[in-house]
């Protein structure tokens, strides 16, 4: 009994780290509608904090408790003030990747110098050292300190926003800031002070958790995982929502240990999925997010139709015969892969006006599935090819039907529970799969009598079939149906008030989408002859997402150059330096702020529609909306009531 | 010159039926129990003052809402919750109070968008490129109707002035041939100017199609509507011709309050 009641109470502590780690999410994601994804990395230098500072200095856990609140906000409070403010106004997406973009900068920076994994239990105290008995439980006084620190906290942050003066105003702020500024009310400061105290929470939960778990730089990764599943289910920007889902989490987990310990962290991901669908707005209501527009920079449509015109198919063509010459072909072929998938995430994100984050399922399960039955079921390569996108798509269609109804934040947030489903139960089949091993050995095979083994055919066979993919999407964006998916993310409402099926338009984009992944992904693992657990990683979710906005969303061929400059940009730092995911961290952050359009995009505004177009009122600009000091809470306002 | 055959079927009995439509939002009653039987008839104006559940209805109408309770007919067959595409389908298409256009596509192409809808489903994956140039007589005749100078139908909706984003508005749902055309204050924020052009623009368009307009503009209403239904708090408070409704004592309460 005393067992289960242990595991409970263990429960209890990572619930309250996710707990005190949700609420200034949420805090965060209410006050300015923004999410933070570096809220994970800021846990991370919280606890690295306070290992330094008991590790040199013999720091007990309240200064290193202290510290990494005050550091890790001041911190916060400096990158809101320097750079995030800069977004405020923009589609949530662009923030999302440039804190994605900070944290990976944060991680590297401290990869730097510290890189070994192991707790700080020298930071306990005499006090907090030991156990206590509760007359049913003996249990460790330090996590009990936890629990209670934890609840503790989250209890004062919702009395001081519910119960003062200041809460009021900062509530005041997060509903109607343009209002409140009008009563003189000091919105930039209340926005920037809630962002520090949501940071030193995090910073917090960070020193908390030094003692009793492995500090390394990664130790934010899985954590902002967790937390974003948590506050998405509890209710975007809901405070008691996210506190009690952060502690039920935890308990579920600890409950999962016992009955099935490998689910143990997908089934987070398990209980979003079902609450998501079942109770679309989250357990407690938040912000209601789901009408929340992509307001990321569109192409106009003289740019668009440049884009779709010969003399760029031509270039494009010249670019791709020439790629092999110039790098190795497998890279060559790495390339226009990674390209083709970011195209396939580009079809959905400037298209459908749709946000993955877990095109890997789609990627990951067609690479499987070949493999298993190239592998294991011995079926030639070519039938395991088809079989595998065929089977890859059809899941698509399946996840899609859930997924064509959701929008926004949500959108986002189901697709990337799929892809944590679907990376789970590949690990779980690990007599099938190779598990963490992965699956080694596949062959090319022979393809009308050529030898794919061969690394410059290969990339020839991978090149027709991208340029085919890519002139049937150009193909398909001129059509009438292209016309409706723009309009349907332009304006939904519109649409369905003229006649359209918005959920059909949509449906049809996201399978289109997963078929063009899916082509991709088992051409992949044939060009490295092997399948890894990479492939159905989170990360392997968010490459798509950075080339496609470095080259140019929207740009049909942007997403390749992004994939070009990415893969060549990985290769050649790693045998330069390793400090690779620092310098791509630098390049994502400074094409968000300075470069919204991507590179192929931005170019062909300043050429195309500059000179043409020099109207002031011209509100599509994003340069322009860049300069607001406040967030823009344009679904509310355009709420229409009598 | 826009009509359609089809549309001219023989109207036995009310073209839209409401019965004891209500709709709640949490304890707030916007639509109260609302009996309404429009005949064909060219222009119904709905007035009232500021909340009293207009918009509410065009949502209801329009499949937007869901009716908390009720049933609403469309030429005898039930609509009551059918989704908004589907209304729009059979021939009720609204527009929207708040312009409702698609900011960054040409102005042509907002209503290509409309009419390849109605004629194609518009959900073709592969077409000739020149699939567009079927729609585009039409689209341009459209436009003359709605106001929009040629010069100006090949830049984005966005960078048009308001006026003419309201005329886009309207074109976007003219598009579609509705039989019935809800209009949810065509000349909200208008200009004087434009309010008369608009005017005209509805007179012109009911002689092929009934128009239900909701309007704060009494002027507008009093040149158009050939009958007046006056809400209030979330009822009907009482229709009529206009002459008939401005003298009415119940329908001055409610506008300008309580005489003591």
């Amino acid at each position: 009994m005393s067992y289960y009641i242990s595991l409970l109470f263990n429960g209890l502590v990572s619930g309250g780290f996710v707990a005190l780690m949700s609420l200034g999410m949420s805090i965060i994601f209410g006050m300015m509608r923004i999410v933070n994804f570096m809220h994970g990395s800021l846990y991370m230098l919280g606890a690295i904090i306070a290992y330094f500072l008991g590790f040199y200095f013999g720091a007990s856990i309240w200064i290193g408790m202290l510290a990494a609140s005050i550091l890790v906000g001041v911190l916060g409070a400096i990158l809101e003030r320097t750079l995030i403010r800069r977004l405020y106004g923009l589609d949530l997406a662009y923030i999302l990747i440039l804190t994605t973009g900070l944290s990976l900068f944060l991680e590297d920076t401290v990869r730097n110098f510290y890189s070994v994994t192991s707790s700080a239990p020298f930071l306990v105290p005499q006090v907090l050292k030991g156990a206590v008995n509760l007359g049913f439980i003996v249990y460790p006084k330090y996590r009990l300190f936890v629990v209670v620190v934890s609840i503790l906290l989250c209890l004062g942050t919702w009395f001081a926003l519910e119960r003062t003066r200041l809460g009021a105003l900062v509530r005041a702020a997060s509903e109607r800031p343009s209002l409140l500024k009008c009563f003189g009310g000091n919105v930039p400061l209340l926005i920037s002070g809630s962002f520090f105290f949501a940071c030193a929470l995090a910073g917090l939960a960070g020193a908390l958790s030094a003692p009793m778990r492995n500090v390394s730089p990664y130790m934010g990764q899985e954590m902002i995982n967790i937390v974003f599943a948590v506050v998405v289910a509890g209710g975007m920007g809901s405070i008691a929502g996210s506190v009690v889902m952060g502690f039920a989490s935890g308990i579920l987990q600890a409950l999962m240990a016992i009955v099935y310990p490998q689910a143990s962290t997908v089934i987070i991901y398990v209980l979003m999925l079902v609450i998501l669908v079942v109770r679309p707005g989250g357990i407690f209501s938040g912000v209601d997010i789901s009408q929340f527009p992509l307001h990321y920079t569109p192409m106009t449509e003289r740019v668009r139709a440049f884009f779709l015109s010969r003399p760029a198919a031509m270039v494009a063509l010249a670019v791709g015969f020439l790629l092999p010459w110039f790098v190795y072909p497998i890279l060559a072929t790495d390339i226009i892969l990674w390209g083709l998938f970011a195209v396939g995430f580009d079809l959905l994100f400037a298209y459908a006006g749709l946000l993955s984050f877990g095109q890997a399922a789609y990627w990951g399960t067609a690479a499987y599935v070949m493999g298993v039955l190239a592998m294991t079921f011995g079926a030639p390569t070519w039938l395991a090819f088809i079989a595998g996108v065929a089977i890859s798509t059809t899941l698509g269609l399946f996840f899609g039907l859930i997924l064509a109804r959701k929008k926004g934040i949500y959108f986002s947030m189901i697709t990337f529970a799929i892809s944590a489903i679907i990376a789970f139960v590949v690990n779980q089949f690990a007599d099938y799969t190779g598990g963490e091993d992965g699956l080694h050995g596949l062959s090319r095979g022979t393809l009308f009598g050529m030898d794919l083994q061969n690394d410059r055919v290969y990339y020839h066979v991978c090149m027709a079939i991208v340029i085919l993919v890519i002139f049937f999407l150009c193909r398909l964006l001129k059509s009438p149906y292209g016309l409706s998916l723009l309009g349907a993310r332009e304006n939904e409402r519109r649409m369905m008030s003229v006649g359209y099926n918005v959920f059909f338009l949509r449906l049809k984009a996201y399978v289109l989408s997963a078929f063009i992944v899916s082509t991709a992904g088992a051409l992949y693992a044939l060009n490295h002859q092997f399948v890894t657990l990479e492939m159905v990683n989170w990360r392997a979710s968010g490459e798509p997402v950075m080339m496609t906005l470095l080259g140019g969303a929207g740009t049909i061929f942007g997403p390749v150059l992004g994939a070009g400059i990415v893969v060549v940009m990985r290769n050649a730092l790693s045998s330069i330096t390793d400090n690779g995911s620092l310098y791509l961290g630098l390049l994502f952050i400074t094409v968000i702020l300075f470069a919204r359009r991507g590179i192929l995009g931005e170019s062909l505004h300043n050429i195309l529609d500059r000179q043409q177009n020099t109207s002031p009122h011209n509100g599509s600009d994003g340069k322009t909306a860049g300069n607001h000091s406040e967030p823009v809470h344009s679904s509310k306002e355009a709420a229409d009531v009598d | 010159m826009l009509i359609e055959s089809n549309h001219a079927q023989v109207a036995v009995g009310p073209i839209l039926e409401l019965k004891t439509v209500t709709k709640s939002f949490g304890g707030f009653i916007a639509v109260n129990n609302v009996n309404l039987a429009l005949e064909r008839k060219p222009v119904y104006g709905i007035i009232g003052p500021n909340g009293a559940g207009k918009t509410t209805l065009f949502h209801l109408l329009s499949g937007f809402l869901n009716p908390s309770q009720g049933q609403m007919l469309f030429h005898g067959q039930d609509i009551t919750h059918l989704p908004p595409e589907q209304v729009a389908r059979r021939g009720l298409v609204r527009s929207f109070q708040i312009t409702s256009i698609f900011s960054h596509l040409t102005v042509l192409n907002n209503i290509v968008l409309s009419i390849q809808r109605r004629q194609t489903g518009g959900t073709r994956l592969f077409a000739k490129s020149d699939w567009r140039d079927e729609y585009l007589g039409e689209a341009n005749n459209l436009l003359d109707e709605v106001g929009i100078p040629p010069s100006l139908r090949e830049s984005p909706a966005n960078d048009l002035p308001y006026g003419l984003k309201r005329a886009v508005e309207l074109g976007i749902s003219l598009a579609a041939q509705p039989e019935v055309l809800l209009l949810d204050e065509p000349t909200a924020g208008m200009s004087l100017q434009d309010i008369g052009r608009t005017t005209e623009l509805i007179a012109r368009l009911s002689k092929e199609r009934m128009v239900v307009v909701v309007e704060h503009n009494l002027g507008v209403i009093a040149d158009l509507a050939d009958e007046i239904i006056v809400m209030q708090q979330g009822s009907i408070l009482t229709r009529g011709k206009y002459q008939d409704v401005k003298v009415d004592p119940r329908v001055i309460e409610a506008y300008l309050g309580k005489r003591h």
